[in-house]
């Protein structure tokens, strides 16, 4: 099996995560490093992605700022939506030629991975037909938003889990006038450290990756 | 010249759009450095580049949605300096005669007589 180095990064600002994410998809083409799946927690932010609309941010750049929301454009696929605390954000910088050459499946086996990290948890998430992401009760759980370069990945997908919805009004999320829930607001009282490494699990099986901790040597 | 196609980029993949071009018509290209960004379903792609030369061609607009294959720009890889158009289209009134004559230098007879065609508008 091949492997896949985890790491869970903590709280992380996005530009930093995305420099993160852009030396490792260079050393993931070079062959240097294994598969990555990185988690983060996001200081509130909103994103936009290549193919956005930026009318689907209702709130003024000078409102975001002071309420201390950073915005930034992303090449990543997708509308506009929001990251921040209590939201498990993952980054899997996969190089898809080892596992199937398709960028459908590859979004669909996200959304498996977080169903059945989900069911775990009493929570019967689902898909939507056009609708990127997992849903619970017709309100979105999980966003996913995806870039590839050379068949390697960035970007990736965000799970609320104790996420203040309140901030999502600054937005039409994904484009898309629907509702948006939580894992806390369903009901869920697992920590995040417990949703991890459910979602690891299910990550690798569906992946058909060997997962292990990444161990910083250097820092 | 190079054609630049909507790569498929899964099986049931069939389509995607061209959401931004990452080079200008008339400009250099190396070979594998990223020419333009596609979008299916939720996920961007970057495109490299099938050829170096000057990208000569740019045939399809970006936020065009376009079938997997469709031809989106072609690249020359002779380098795009303005002599080049001359031959070329000197080239389409003799081709009739002997096509095969001509061989070495131009492709073949179908993507010479398409060349001139594309180039009398400039």
């Amino acid at each position: 099996m091949r492997a896949c180095e985890v790491r869970e990064l903590g709280r992380l600002g996005y530009e930093d995560a995305l420099a993160l994410q852009n030396k490792l998809v260079l050393e993931r083409q070079q062959g240097l490093i294994p598969d990555q799946l990185l988690f983060v927690e996001h200081p509130h932010t909103i994103t936009l992605g290549r193919n956005g609309h930026l009318e689907n941010l209702l709130a003024s750049e000078q409102i975001l700022e002071r309420s201390g929301i950073s915005f930034h454009s992303t090449n990543r696929g997708g509308d506009i939506t929001y990251h921040g605390p209590g939201q498990i954000v993952g980054y899997p910088i996969l190089d898809l030629r080892e596992w199937k050459r398709d960028v459908r499946a590859y979004v669909r086996a996200i959304e498996q991975s977080l169903i059945d990290c989900l069911l775990d948890f009493g929570i019967s998430g689902v898909r939507s037909e056009g609708m990127t992401g997992v849903w619970v009760e017709g309100r979105k759980v999980a966003a996913i938003g995806v870039h590839i370069s050379r068949w390697v990945t960035s970007h990736g997908f965000a799970l609320n889990h104790t996420t203040d919805l309140g901030y999502f009004q600054y937005i039409v999320p994904c484009g898309l006038t629907k509702p948006v829930t939580s894992l806390r607001e369903l009901g869920v009282q697992a920590g995040r450290a417990e949703l991890t490494e459910s979602l690891v699990r299910h990550f690798a099986r569906v992946f058909a990756l060997n997962t292990v901790q990444f161990t910083e040597t250097t820092k | 010249m190079i054609d630049i196609v909507m790569p498929q980029m899964g099986e049931s993949i069939v389509e995607g759009t061209l959401t931004k071009w990452l080079k200008k018509q008339g400009e250099h290209v190396e070979r594998d450095e990223p020419l333009f960004e596609i979008s299916t379903d939720k996920v961007d792609t970057e495109i490299p580049s099938p050829a170096a030369g000057v990208l000569s061609e740019l045939l399809v607009a970006e936020g065009k949605t376009v079938a997997i294959s469709t031809v989106v720009g072609r690249i020359d890889e002779a380098g795009g300096n303005g002599a080049v158009a001359k031959p070329a289209a000197a080239v389409a009134v003799p081709a009739p005669k002997a096509p095969e004559a001509k061989a070495p230098d131009a492709p073949a007879p179908r993507s010479s007589a398409n060349t001139a065609c594309g180039r009398s508008r400039n």
